[in-house]
């Protein structure tokens, strides 16, 4: 997450950090509310980049909830294997991981059973509900990690539909609530729960993201309450750069939008860029050097240069440009050509365009 | 285009101030503080105004704002009136607020240009001559300076027409362009092969980065390998610690039962005591069991039956005499017999007698033809032939017609065959049956007749075979009856030879004569070996006997070998037993005497042998027990001493304990399928220093592994990290990559249009100076041409010598820069439609007279053409003007000082 270019080896270790506390703080909110169990419904971690010191802060922090106990159901990042964190960690005995790509009970109180299943692989993991029926008497909960269909359209780009259901299969298997993992978009529906990431995955994210503090009564009735955990700031910051004459003028420009913030930004850069203006992309993250990691877009940057009176000059720069317009090249190569052109017919050495 | 004039109505120093311009050439002259600068400014900000973009002004917009915005700080104003083709405008600024700035007809109300014109907000009138407010400064106005670096340094004039058909004078040359371009491509992209540079630095880390990133991947494998390998040990070593709790708590449960039972045992045999020693009769029952054993193995007398020995030596002794007679007798049997021998060999010299066959043949042959003879019917002596002529008159008168020959004979036959059989109907009437009776009579006689016949046929040829001569048959048949005698004689005498052989064969048996002989020597000898063993008295009494030979064979039976054998046998078995029978009645009696004396050692009153053997028997199992019940009372004692070792039966007791308590311990933490297992495979402690063998080395090599996978694990790269970096080295390297492209395509683009825009340039220069040359340097040069690579300029004289430009004359040199800054000018504004004014700024003041004179009749020639706007404070230019410029189109303007102070 937030692997994009421009996160520096200190800028990742404290996004790192940042979704460590995010898990300190559900455990606190666990312990702050009195919780019966704490649920996760998988990518716990990422299987691949997973580390020793992953797998004994993960150790400690549910180790210190004891004794309310922590349900684990792995999910296809963190999917269990002989290899994973679930069964290389010595768990303390609060902790229960589902291993089994099916669902398997757990008594968590009289009458009310908890049904969860396992990931066993990358992919490829079967609807958990297909052919399922709880058994016995009481109030039933599942715990997975899976992909409700009608749900799916509604992901980010990318997202893969893993262990795939559809919401009506809930109440076929006689499960009363499913607390689910796998989508970062929440959903509180009739009989399931999606929380959502709970720190920040991308911008633009929407919806109430974060920890559901979820009440059960004796009929299976669950009232939701939501807590937005996340800790990390993200930013979506749009400069407009038109009239900026110097890189200074930009950099003003940008202090004065960014001044208070911090974390992780996205600055997307438009408007007329005057010809003169020297600047570059590593020029606009040293002007926001106060931010954990920036990434930049550029919109709509237009010239602040009449290109069609230059391009009718009969001088080899008319010549050029009127070249460079003819050429039909990308917009934003076309732009950066035809300053780096101008610039070094104007003898100057900052060539290097936004 | 052309200036009418401008007005300062706030610029500078000036206020409400105009300047009136000639279309053609214009002298402004004035000293040094008359305002020329301002006037060139205020010309240069009338037509263009000033950029009124956002942001903060360029460098050179604060410089000009420096120098001619008014001191007073009010409105900076100022305007143009300027002829374009067809129609004049008036170009307004307002320099400081740039919002009242206006291009408006000057004839034609309420129409406004500015829209036409507008440049960075602001109207810029030289939009019209196809430039800006850049571009319009560097390409219309001349500065005294460039005309003298042209004079110093010739190879500014080439740099300069390229400057000006780069960037129309306002920016570098298309080479330096490019050549900054390619510097700043190869310090900030390089190449490849520049190892410092930052596009081989850039996928140098990239590559570094990916390389750190498979060994990060490839170092966590290796980790969850070494892991996995880790875990197998651990499981081994779990297994292994499950064996050996089992395998310990099977030997501690056998140990805390083995002590249980010992425990037990213990309090046993505690129970009983110490032992006491037994009675010290040791040699007694030694006595009494040698006596016992001498009694029971002392065997008993045999029981003997049949003949005694002696009478077995007897009776072979009188076989030793019946033998000898019997050889003897054999010796006169074996003399008769060969005598017999002799004697009827002496009648056969040539060996067997011989009856031969054949002659018994004919005897026979003749004794049956005399039977036959003998036996001959009587016969009549009728004829046969007689006798069937009246047969077959018989038949012709029994009317049945003769039967003649064989056919009628036969016929008869078969008849009276028939008739015998009662097949054949019997005659009928009384006739029939005499001629019937009568035929068969005759039918007999024939028959008898016929054997007659026959019988003395045979008689005939037996006296042919044995050799009489033909006779009468009765004669024959004597003499046949004779030779039968003979003959009979002659048959007696051959039996009598074969009987005697017969006999001969029958005394010899399969022997020869010869045999016989050795036969009776060897008879003779044995005869005289048994003779040898006997009394010869009573073998001649008993050879004196008559014997017969019934009573010989008797006495061979008796006396043969296997008779002998067997009674010799039994003779040697008797004596055996006599003697076996002495020893074991010797024997017997020493033992008696033996178990007598043990008897009595013990204290038996026993008298009989067999109750003294019970009573010792019975002594001896008592003190056998007594011995055996105190060795195992004297081993139960030991075994207790064992058993409690230095401890008491307490001390014990409270091992037990402690064992069993420690072996449920162990079997408390063992598992049960492993007790279970240990238990069925009977776990020693030769097993459970195995398994604990096995464990130290599982448990070492698992430590091994599990140090080794932390001193591995320690490191294993930071896989996030690696990714990150291989992440920030793609963006670099696509940064550098895109900044490679950016500029080599740029370099592409402007390479193209410099050759391009030169070769536009080059033919319009050459027109241009061509125009002019003659003219500017006296007829010396009449020809030019320009490079259209470099732009460089060569002129020809008359003589067709071609030279560089800038290597003329000074005065040459700066004339062509004249007609060349114009040529560009002109060029640049052509396709506009409109000729670029040319303002000049002391251009001509570092020249001679002539150089001047030359250079401003050049600008007066140009000035037909293109307004020339020429400042100078010098008097000799004022004085060309004076003479030189006259009429409407051309004007000397003298600047007043004082006006410039107001």
């Amino acid at each position: 997450m937030f692997a994009w270019a421009g996160a520096s080896g200190d800028a990742a270790r404290r996004r790192r950090q940042a979704l460590r506390e995010t898990l300190l703080r559900i455990v606190d909110l666990a312990r702050e509310k009195e919780a019966d169990a704490l649920f996760c419904g998988g990518d716990l971690y990422e299987h691949e980049r997973s580390s020793r010191d992953t797998a004994e802060f993960l150790r400690q922090t549910f180790a210190g909830l004891d004794p309310v106990p922590v349900y684990l159901a792995p999910g296809n990042h963190d999917w269990y294997g002989p290899d994973s964190l679930y069964a290389l960690v010595d768990w303390s005995p609060n902790v229960h991981v589902f291993k089994e790509p099916k669902l398997r009970p757990m008594m968590l109180a009289s009458e009310v059973t908890l049904w969860g299943a396992a990931h066993c692989a990358p992919a490829n993991t079967d609807n958990f509900l297909a052919g399922f029926h709880v058994e016995g008497p009481g109030v039933h909960l599942a715990l997975f990690h899976g992909a409700e269909n009608s749900w799916f359209s509604e992901q980010e780009e990318g997202k893969q539909p893993h262990a795939p259901f559809d919401a009506v299969q809930i109440a076929g298997a006689g499960i009363d609530h499913a607390f689910l993992g796998h989508y970062h978009r929440p959903r509180d529906a009739v009989r399931h729960t999606y929380p959502g990431n709970p720190d920040p995955l991308a911008f633009g994210e929407d919806g109430k993201r974060g920890a559901v503090v979820a009440t059960i009564d004796a009929s299976g009735q669950i009232t939701r309450e939501r807590h937005v955990i996340a800790q990390t700031a993200v930013h979506d910051i749009e400069v407009d750069i038109s009239g900026c004459t110097t890189q200074q003028q930009v950099r003003d420009v940008l202090t004065g939008q960014v001044d208070g913030l911090g974390g992780f930004a996205r600055l997307t850069v438009r408007g007329d860029l005057a010809l003169e203006v020297s600047i570059t992309e590593g020029d606009l993250r040293d002007s926001m050097n106060r931010f954990d990691a920036v990434q930049i877009r550029l919109g709509e940057l237009r010239p602040a240069h009449d290109y069609q009176a230059l391009r009718r000059e009969p001088t080899v720069r008319g010549q050029f440009v009127d070249d460079v317009l003819n050429a039909r090249l990308d917009p934003i190569e076309e732009r950066r050509v035809l300053v780096a052109g101008l610039r070094a017919l104007d003898g100057r050495s900052d060539l290097e365009v936004l | 285009m052309r200036f009418e004039s401008v007005t300062a109505y706030a610029f500078g120093r000036f206020r409400d101030e105009t300047l009136e311009l000639a279309p053609g050439m214009n002298v402004l002259y004035g000293s040094n503080e008359a305002g020329k600068s301002t006037w060139h400014a205020a010309l240069y900000a009338g037509l263009c105004g000033m950029r009124r973009g956002r942001g903060r002004a360029t460098r050179e917009d604060g410089d000009f704002r420096a120098r001619h915005k008014p001191w007073d700080g009010g409105s900076w104003e100022v305007e143009a009136t300027i002829a374009l083709e067809g129609r004049r405008v008036v170009l307004r600024h307002d320099l400081d607020g740039r919002v009242n700035s206006s291009a408006r007809d000057a004839d034609l109300a309420n129409r406004d240009y500015s829209a036409e014109i507008m440049n960075d907000g602001a109207p810029d009138g030289a939009v019209w001559l196809g430039l800006d407010r850049r571009s319009f400064l560097s390409t219309a106005c001349v500065r005294q300076t460039s005309i003298l670096a042209v004079l110093e340094d010739p190879d500014d004039l080439q740099d300069e027409l390229q400057r000006a058909a780069a960037t129309a004078r306002t920016g570098e040359t298309a080479a330096d362009a490019l050549n900054v371009l390619s510097t700043y491509r190869t310090e900030h992209v390089g190449t490849e092969r520049a190892p410092t540079r930052p596009l081989a630095t850039s996928r140098r880390e990239l590559q570094e980065a990916r390389a750190a990133l498979i060994e990060a991947k490839s170092a966590r494998a290796e980790a969850a390998t070494r892991r996995r390998r880790l875990e197998r040990i651990e499981g081994e070593v779990l297994g292994l610690e499950r064996n050996r709790n089992a395998a310990r708590a099977v030997l501690a449960e056998g140990a805390a039962t083995a002590a249980e039972q010992r425990l037990a045992r213990a309090r046993a045999l505690s129970a009983e005591g110490e032992p006491r020693h037994p009675a010290d009769d040791g040699d007694l029952a030694e006595r009494v069991a040698r006596a016992l054993e001498q009694w029971s193995n002392t065997p008993h007398p045999e029981e003997t039956t049949g003949p005694t020995a002696a009478e077995l030596r007897t009776r072979l002794a009188a076989e030793d005499l019946d033998l000898a007679v019997l050889a003897a007798r054999d010796v006169s049997l074996a003399e008769e017999r060969l005598a017999r021998a002799r004697e009827l060999s002496a009648s056969f010299p040539e060996g067997p007698p011989r009856r031969p066959s054949e002659e018994d043949e004919l005897t026979q042959e003749v004794a049956n033809a005399i039977a036959v003879w003998n036996a001959r019917p009587a016969v009549s002596g009728t004829p046969i032939e007689e006798l069937r002529d009246r047969l077959s008159e018989i038949d012709k008168e029994a009317g049945r017609g003769p039967r003649g020959g064989f056919a009628g004979w036969l016929g008869a036959i078969v008849h009276w065959i028939a008739r015998l059989l009662r097949l054949a109907p019997p005659e009928s009437g009384p006739a029939r049956s005499d001629l019937g009776e009568r035929r068969q009579r005759i039918e007999r006689e024939i028959g008898d007749a016929t054997r007659v016949e026959e019988a003395r046929i045979a008689i005939g040829n037996a006296a042919l075979r044995v050799g009489t001569p033909d006779g009468p048959t009765d004669d024959l048949v004597q003499f046949l009856r004779e030779w039968q005698q003979a003959r009979a004689e002659q048959m007696a005498e051959a039996d009598a030879r074969l009987t005697a052989w017969e006999d001969l064969q029958r005394v010899l048996g399969e022997e020869t004569v010869a045999e016989v002989e050795a036969d009776l020597t060897r008879l003779r000898s044995e005869a005289k070996a048994r003779a040898a063993v006997v009394d010869e008295d009573e073998l001649a009494r008993a050879l004196s006997e008559p014997s017969d030979d019934s009573a010989l064979a008797q006495v061979r039976e008796r006396t043969s070998d296997a008779h002998r054998a067997r009674t010799e046998s039994r003779l040697h078995m008797r004596a055996a037993q006599d003697a076996r029978r002495e020893e074991a009645i010797s024997k017997r009696d020493v033992a008696l005497t033996a178990l007598r004396d043990a008897a009595a050692a013990i204290g038996s009153r026993a008298v009989k042998s067999e109750d003294q053997e019970l009573a010792l028997s019975e002594w001896l199992k008592a003190r056998s027990e007594a011995l055996a019940d105190s060795r195992r009372r004297a081993a139960d004692w030991e075994e207790l001493q064992r058993l409690l070792g230095e401890r008491t039966l307490a001390d014990v007791e409270a091992d037990v304990l402690r064992l069993r308590s420690e072996a449920n311990s162990l079997v408390g933490v063992a598992l049960p399928e492993a007790i279970d297992q240990a238990r069925a495979d009977e776990s020693t402690a030769e097993d459970l220093e195995n398994i604990e063998a096995a464990l130290d080395d599982a448990r070492a090599r698992r430590d091994t592994a599990h140090g080794e996978l932390g001193e591995f694990e320690v490191g294993v790269p930071d896989l996030a990290g690696a990714q990150e970096r291989v992440s920030r080295a793609e963006v670099e390297v696509e940064r550098v990559e895109d900044l490679d492209k950016t500029l080599s395509t740029a370099i592409r683009f402007l390479e193209a249009a410099q050759e391009r825009v030169h070769r536009n340039i080059a033919p319009v220069l050459r027109a241009t100076v061509l125009e002019r040359l003659a003219l500017v340097t006296g007829g010396r040069y009449t020809d030019c041409r320009v490079d259209p690579e470099s732009l460089e300029v060569e002129v020809a004289d008359l003589g067709g010598r071609w030279r560089r430009a800038r290597l003329l004359s000074h005065g040459t040199a700066e004339q062509l820069y004249l007609l060349l800054r114009a040529a560009l000018a002109r060029h640049l504004t052509e396709p506009a439609g409109e000729a670029c004014p040319l303002i000049l700024d002391d251009a001509v003041s570092a020249a001679d007279m002539a150089r001047k004179r030359s250079l401003l009749e050049t600008l007066l020639s140009m000035s037909e053409a293109t307004q020339v706007i020429l400042f100078t404070h010098e008097d000799d230019v004022r004085s060309w003007a004076e003479e030189r410029l006259s009429g409407a189109d051309n004007r000397l303007t003298v600047l007043a000082e004082d006006a410039a102070e107001a």
